[in-house]
């Protein structure tokens, strides 16, 4: 049975992380997109986070992370709310029971959790009220690129928090 | 995993998850008002963005005076070739003259317009997966604010307030799909319907069609708002930039650049009360 020590440290930490992630997304001054690839580090930082925590973890925090957005985008649908709170539990259930947690793995459902995020954003906000040659666009210069770019940032938060997860299981 | 799926914790995502859904609906449904936990995140979190806003862009400036040096000698060979052009440009007296007295008119608007009624509002936060460039500001219904208000700068027209809420408020651009409204290009009165599609708010423009084929626009025409629809007559839009036909050659269109540059915008004015606001939704009802 794995023993967990307790690490306030690591949830000051994981709160900034997530802090920064958000405040990068919604911060005018302060850009990281490459003309229309807009990465959204959220995605590959809570993806991370739920392959070494508890579903009921991810999802507590997927929920929190998705009321923040859509609060920070003002939109009238709770969209982000509810698309990361069932990533993060499902990304977490996968983890625990479908993949070994490595770096493939991490990438596999990084990749996963993008492309449905990117998909179902498209679906429910694009997809009816564009034209055909608008939702190509849309999907060709948008989405396709952000999901490329937003899985580069999986890399270094997955080996962050093994270690994190190192840490507690010392 | 199948332990999960039975499990009490699944049962309780599931029932957020639907509970999220429905108010989702609900609120779409009655539109133009934020939901209630982005109303309450949106008003609890604006000082916070606003703070955010503020330090980033001064670290940003900070960065930039120590970064920038040979970026700021590429610029001083751009400001002296900069000169020379505008010495060419002084000879077209006439219509440097023209464009003055245009813009004159503009400031005037609001003397011109004596029942607007302007709110001063600042940018908080952008949502940068949104194509079209909208943004939230942080002003809202306290304000005096309500959804369809116009939002202009000193430069032209921005767009509206998509989405009203306590204390923030989402503004759609004019470069949005989701916008539509009756504009005219300003020296032929010839007019037309602004909208904006995804593949032109790539490159920061919109476009204006539905034009008569015996119009006579031109490239480098001013667009304005023409008073039908959400916004009052006389706004500035932007400039024609290209001109096509559509595939049926039935009609005319043109993209317009917007005067405003949306990228950079920071402060704006939403226009809370005008003559014949809301006229054309009462209409429509």
């Amino acid at each position: 049975m794995e023993t967990k020590k307790r690490h306030p440290g690591l949830a000051i930490i994981n709160f900034m992380l997530f802090f920064f992630a958000f405040i990068i997304h919604y911060t005018d001054s302060i850009s990281i997109s490459i003309k229309n690839a807009v990465p959204i580090i959220i995605l590959p930082l809570l993806t991370a986070f739920a392959m070494f925590s508890s579903p009921a973890a991810s999802a507590a925090v997927g929920l929190i992370t998705g009321i923040c957005m859509d609060g920070a985008a003002s939109g009238a649908l709770c969209f982000n709310a509810a698309v990361l709170m069932l990533a993060a539990a499902l990304t977490s259930v996968c983890a625990n029971n479908l993949f070994n947690r490595n770096v493939r793995s991490a990438l596999l459902l990084s990749v996963i959790v993008t492309l449905v995020y990117f998909v179902l954003r498209w679906a429910c906000f694009y997809a009816f009220t564009l034209s055909a040659r608008d939702n190509l666009t849309y999907l060709l210069s948008y989405a396709f690129p952000s999901v490329i770019y937003t899985n580069i940032f999986i890399f270094p938060f997955y080996f962050l928090y093994k270690h994190f997860n190192m840490l507690r299981n010392e | 995993m199948r332990f999960f799926f039975r499990s009490r914790q699944f049962k309780i995502i599931l029932g957020i998850t639907v509970i999220l859904i429905a108010v989702s609906v609900a609120f779409a449904v009655i539109g133009g008002r934020m939901s209630p936990q982005s109303d309450i995140v949106g008003t609890v979190t604006a000082p916070f963005r606003s703070l955010a806003e503020k330090i980033s862009s001064s670290v940003n400036d900070f960065v930039g005076a120590y970064t920038n040096g040979e970026k700021l000698a590429l610029e001083n060979a751009d400001l002296q070739s900069e000169i020379a052009e505008l010495r060419e440009k002084l000879a077209d007296y006439e219509k440097v003259s023209s464009e003055n007295k245009f813009y004159k008119d503009y400031l005037e608007i609001k003397d011109n317009n004596p029942n607007f009624k302007f709110a001063p509002a600042t940018l908080i936060s952008r949502d940068k997966e949104d194509p079209y460039m909208g943004f939230v500001i942080n002003k809202g219904t306290v304000n005096g604010i309500s959804a369809n208000d116009p939002v202009i700068t000193d430069a032209g027209l921005v767009g509206y307030i998509g989405e009203a809420g306590l204390t923030t408020s989402k503004v759609t651009t004019i470069l949005s799909a989701e916008l539509t409204a009756g504009a005219l290009d300003n020296r032929t009165n010839d007019s037309g319907i602004l909208s904006g599609t995804i593949e032109l708010a790539k490159d920061g423009k919109t476009k204006f069609y539905n034009l008569s084929r015996s119009c006579n626009i031109a490239v480098g025409d001013y667009v304005v708002t023409s008073g039908e629809g959400i916004f009052p007559a006389g706004l500035l839009i932007g400039t024609i930039q290209s001109i096509g036909s559509d595939k049926y050659n039935t009609s005319i269109y043109a993209d317009v650049k917007p005067f405003v540059d949306l990228s950079t915008v920071k402060g704006v004015m939403v226009i809370t009360d005008f003559e014949g606001q809301g006229g054309m939704l009462e209409n429509n009802q």
